[in-house]
């Protein structure tokens, strides 16, 4: 049985949430969804995943940075990157730091790049 | 004088006959910056956002109706024969598996690849239209529109080189 890393994304686009969806699992991850910060943390709680891709505006315009203050205060080994729509010169004004993101992917997302990124972060857990 | 997109979202009632409405146009209908600007404001016209407890389904809506004009200029980059396939793959990642399958055998792996690259060119050329739109919630919707029609493209690639695992 081979061992797929859990990766969690949170978006409140559900159509997002179902294709990155399709692209993780069809690379070989196990990947899950939830569609609000609320929702997101949760799942965060229950399924306890190895990676969790993070939207910022949901039911509030920073719920993404708010749920990831708290999920890496919880398990502060569990890397959390932000998919953001702001420009990356905003995501550095933004507090990326201060909300505790691993780093940002600038959607349109390069898959090729978060895959390795992923890959990286698997290999190394 | 054809009406401009904003204009026929302001005379549809909702997302579905605007879609109609918009499919109509077969993509003749001109897709600039300020054209999508003022799609946006037209939708925020009715529905406004807000920064706390933000209304979800009307989120979404705005998503929804950035990725009806935006596929419907995709489209225009492949063969006709093809083209209710892809809109129909591009509007759901969902039905990319059967539908891939299905045109998959007429039109044969290198066609398919063609027509992969020429949507790329054309959400590429979609994407340079919308980075003009100065940083607002209109972009953010147009943004979230078209990057979801990346992922999907993405899926389509995934699903032509092998089964999804």
């Amino acid at each position: 049985m081979t061992d797929k890393k859990k990766v969690l994304i949170i978006d409140d686009d559900p159509a997002i949430c179902e294709s990155v969806q399709a692209i993780l699992q069809g690379s070989g991850f196990d990947a899950s969804y939830a569609l609000s910060g609320k929702d997101g943390l949760e799942a965060f709680r229950k399924n306890k995943p190895d990676i969790v891709l993070c939207d910022m505006m949901m039911e509030d315009i920073d719920a993404g940075g708010q749920v990831t203050k708290i999920m890496r205060r919880e398990r502060p080994e569990t890397p959390v990157f932000l998919l953001s729509t702001i420009g990356d010169a905003t995501a550095t004004t933004v507090g990326l730091a201060e909300y505790g993101f691993s780093g940002v992917f600038q959607k349109p997302v390069n898959f090729d790049l978060l895959l390795t990124v992923l890959g990286r972060y698997a290999r190394s857990n | 004088m054809s009406l401009s997109l904003a204009e026929i979202f302001r005379s549809q009632p909702d997302l579905d006959s605007f879609r109609t409405a918009v499919l109509a146009l077969e993509g003749d209908f001109p897709l600039d910056s300020d054209g999508l600007i003022d799609l946006g404001q037209a939708y925020f016209e009715r529905f406004p956002d807000r920064a706390q407890d933000r209304n979800a389904a009307e989120v979404l809506l705005g998503y929804a109706v950035a990725r009806v004009v935006l596929i419907e200029k995709a489209v225009l980059a492949v063969p006709a024969e093809r083209r209710a396939a892809f809109r129909a793959m591009l509007s759901d990642v969902g039905r990319v598996g059967p539908l891939i399958e299905a045109v998959r055998a007429p039109a044969g792996e290198a066609a398919l690849g063609s027509d992969l690259e020429a949507l790329r060119a054309a959400l590429d050329a979609l994407k340079e239209v919308i980075d003009e739109i100065p940083k607002s919630l209109v972009k953010e919707r147009f943004v979230g529109g078209i990057s979801n029609l990346y992922n999907i493209l993405y899926v389509i690639r995934l699903k032509l080189r092998g089964p999804l695992q």
